[in-house]
């Protein structure tokens, strides 16, 4: 399956790029995260359609995800 | 081959003094920022950028030129060493750096002279500041 | 004191200009910072009188590892708050700690009333009193300038000052450090005010010795690295704060035209990535911290045709954009920056300055307020008319404003409509409207502030949330962090030093303090905050939730209000039950 990531700058550090991602059918959101070579630790929320997702969702053939940090502050 | 302490990019410096607290540690034991030999201070003026006034090394050190007593001698490559045993407390090392990198420790009446050792340029952490092979 | 086992204490008596020094071994233990300026509050303070009153005292604390250890950066004031009327500590950072550690102090307590406009000019070798009544009415950048151009060493000083604000006793004022750094929150610069103090300068060339060479220059190196060298804390540096925006706004937090909503239509046009694209010109630092965290923007204006432009340089970070952006429907980066500067000049604090003036838009769609009393037509969105309204406020321009300058839980017991202002504890909240264990962490935190113990971080770490578990977190977290603002780090610092870390820092300046010693002056410091609380009169139990903060999602959908306040219930008894435990102790 064929997801679309949009990853925010935050991740440049790690090289990690927005765009399409091929993923074997019943990946999770954790599989994403490991493909992206994104520390899990790092990333706050992966959201799709405005929902909040779990490590442990599966995904789906054309979901839209957005990945973003932790908000932080002091 | 000897090197000399170099500003290179001024405009990325962000004002941490950790040059300033570092020199002052290494080189003259104290936690006292008037105690480095490199000073970072704003330019003044519209911008108020920050500027770094350091020891640029001279082969012929006015500096020591102007002491009386050889307590500054030209370094080999560039810049002086200092040697407190001989040093009066004349202060007139200081008039006579053009760049006005010299300036008078106080309480022990020496002047604070920069001995090229690099480790300001090891703790800037925007390399505006490097050790030149000369 | 560096290489001593005492604190170092300056008295200043404003109404005799009488000046003392003590030596305080009995606070050393407490580290300096929030420890030494909690306990140095609680002697000085008059919990018999207001505020405002002449012999209430103003504290300063540095600690024992500030300026000395990478991004030791700040310095602690103690104060009563006549904002909440208890407990007031705010911290600023710029030069402020490394020149109280050069003119030769830990701590400074400042008393009485000056009989006219004073600023205070404190070397390593004199105090004195100047007269300041030419200086009265200026802002704060002017002020500034005249005392820069007349104190201390270029570059080794700082320079604390209030605005108009703050000479009003406007409850919410700030005092302004240097250049871009504030004590904010809680009113410190209506207590300078009070006092008839406009500014003071400090500066000094005090000898330190290092004590132990090899030790401290190998871990101030080691500890150099980590903060440079690993990403810890680059995120601080690159987007900066501001990241939060997108992020937010993308997990419904982020808190919009006073709360009615949390996302902005706009926030991709204030975010940190905007700001950074469009505006950002430079970053700077406080002394000792290689981070470089203060991030400033730039945007012209016109003031006049034919091309007359004017250039402002401002400093932005998450709190002024949501605070002076998404709460007042800002729609761009340059006019929430016209905004910040605003505040800036008249010295208030941009939170509560934000959600004032949300609560009076709100206020006056609602027609609980009149054109008469807010004098512009208050329009989420509408800059112009929120730039004329700081000035109000500032100014105390009439009832009304005089009022809201009293903080919002004063305006509402007037006008009311206090059902939708968003305070926590008595303090206008922070930008973070993430959920129960932000909204509980603010209203019981020692000083009413998201970093007393970060709840917004446990609301979005959670896996699922759990009752005990916010409770939990939330008093650990904050005894914690009066340990950290002790030494006195930094919080952006807190995942850097760690206690291993900190142990290693103070063992290198012969400070061989163990965990449990932490431990324990962390628990001193957290029960002399509540301690002081209770003799200033302040019960969490009378503690009441803005009704707002449950009609507008956060990222756990809609909170319910009576689990928020069967939260709140259960903090208070574990409180108690720790209270009883510790003073048994002791």
């Amino acid at each position: 399956m064929t997801v679309t990531v949009q990853l925010n700058d935050y991740f440049s550090r790690y090289g990690a790029q927005s765009g399409k991602v091929s993923l074997p059918d019943g990946a999770t959101v954790a599989d994403l995260l490991s493909y992206l070579k994104v520390p899990p630790s790092e990333v706050g929320f992966v959201i799709k359609t405005g929902q909040v997702l779990k490590e442990t969702d599966k995904l789906d053939d054309g979901d839209n995800l957005l990945i973003l940090p932790f908000a932080m502050g002091g | 081959m000897p090197k000399i302490l170099k500003v290179k990019n001024i405009n990325k410096c962000i004002g941490c003094f950790e040059c300033m607290i570092g020199c002052a540690s290494l080189n003259f034991h104290s936690h006292t920022l008037t105690k480095s030999a490199i000073r970072v201070k704003t330019k003044g003026g519209l911008q108020s950028k920050f500027a770094a006034v350091i020891c640029v090394g001279c082969t012929e050190p006015a500096c020591a030129e102007a002491c009386p007593t050889e307590a500054l001698v030209p370094r080999q490559g560039g810049g002086v060493v200092f040697d407190g045993k001989k040093c009066i407390g004349c202060e007139r090392c200081v008039p006579a750096c053009i760049v006005g990198a010299i300036a008078m420790d106080k309480q022990l009446r020496k002047p604070i002279i920069c001995k090229q050792c690099g480790a300001c340029a090891q703790l800037c952490p925007h390399e505006c500041l490097a050790m030149e092979e000369v | 004191m560096l290489g001593k086992d005492y604190i170092r204490v300056l008295h200043i008596n404003l109404t005799d200009e009488k000046v003392s020094v003590e030596e305080r071994k009995d606070l050393f233990h407490l580290l300096g910072g929030t420890g030494v300026a909690s306990k140095l509050l609680e002697e000085n303070m008059r919990p018999d009188l207001p505020p405002l009153h002449e012999d209430q005292p103003i504290i300063f604390a540095i600690g024992p590892l500030s300026t000395i250890f990478p991004v030791a950066t700040k310095t602690v004031a103690t104060f009563i708050s006549p904002l909440t009327g208890e407990y007031g500590e705010s911290h600023a950072g710029g030069r402020s700690a490394m020149a109280i550690r050069n003119a030769g102090y830990d701590a400074i307590v400042i008393t009485g009333r000056a009989n006219k406009p004073t600023y205070l000019s404190i070397t390593d070798h004199s105090v004195e009193f100047k007269d300041a009544r030419g200086l009265w009415g200026l802002d704060v950048e002017e002020t500034g300038r005249i005392i820069r151009e007349r104190e201390g060493i270029p570059g080794k000083r700082s320079i604390m000052r209030i605005g108009v604000s703050g000479e009003n006793l406007v409850s919410f004022a700030g005092v302004n450090v240097d250049t871009y750094r504030h004590f904010g929150r809680l009113g410190l610069g209506a207590v300078f005010g009070s006092k008839q103090l406009k500014a003071i300068a400090i500066t000094g060339e005090t000898d330190i010795p290092v004590t132990d060479f090899k030790s401290y220059y190998s871990t101030f190196r080691w500890l150099y690295k980590k903060v440079v060298e690993t990403d810890l804390m680059s995120k601080y540096h690159e987007i900066g704060t501001p990241i939060n925006i997108k992020v937010l706004n993308a997990i419904s937090s982020l808190p919009t035209k006073n709360l009615q909503q949390s996302t902005f239509e706009h926030a991709d046009d204030i975010s940190g990535e905007t700001f950074a694209q469009d505006t950002l010109v430079r970053k700077v630092s406080c002394v000792g911290c290689p981070i470089g965290c203060i991030h400033v923007g730039q945007f012209r204006r016109l003031f006049d045709k034919g091309y007359e432009y004017e250039s402002l340089a401002v400093s932005y970070d998450h709190e002024l954009i949501y605070s002076l952006g998404s709460l007042l429907g800002t729609p761009t980066a340059s006019e929430v920056l016209e905004l910040i500067d605003e505040v800036e000049e008249t010295g208030l604090d941009a939170m509560s300055t934000g959600v004032a003036l949300a609560w009076a838009t709100e206020a006056l769609e609602k027609d609980i307020l009149s054109i008469e009393q807010t004098l512009v037509p208050l329009a989420f969105g509408n800059t112009e008319n929120y730039k004329k309204a700081i000035h109000y406020i500032a100014e105390r321009t009439n009832d009304f404003y005089r009022t809201l300058g009293e903080g919002l839980t004063h305006a509402t017991e007037a006008y009311g409509g206090k059902e939708f202002a968003l305070v926590y504890g008595g303090n206008e909240m922070a930008g973070y409207h993430t959920g129960y264990a932000f909204a509980l962490g603010q209203t019981v935190g020692g000083r009413h502030s998201h970093l007393c113990n970060a709840g917004y971080q446990y609301d979005q770490s959670a896996k699922e949330l759990n009752d005990e578990e916010i409770v939990d977190y939330l008093i650990k977290e904050e005894k914690e962090r009066c340990m950290l603002t002790s030494l006195v780090i930094c919080l952006f610092a807190r995942k850097v030093y760690d206690r291993e870390t900190v142990l290693k820092a103070l063992n290198a300046i012969d400070m061989p303090f163990t965990d449990e010693d932490l431990d324990k002056m962390a628990e001193e410091t957290f029960f002399t905050r509540l301690r002081i609380k209770q003799k200033l009169g302040y019960s969490l139990e009378n503690e009441k939730f803005p009704k707002r903060a449950f009609e507008t999602p956060t990222r756990w959908g809609k909170m319910d209000e009576e689990r928020m306040n069967k939260l709140l219930h259960m903090y208070v008894e574990r409180l108690k039950a720790e209270y009883d435990r510790y003073s048994t102790a002791q």
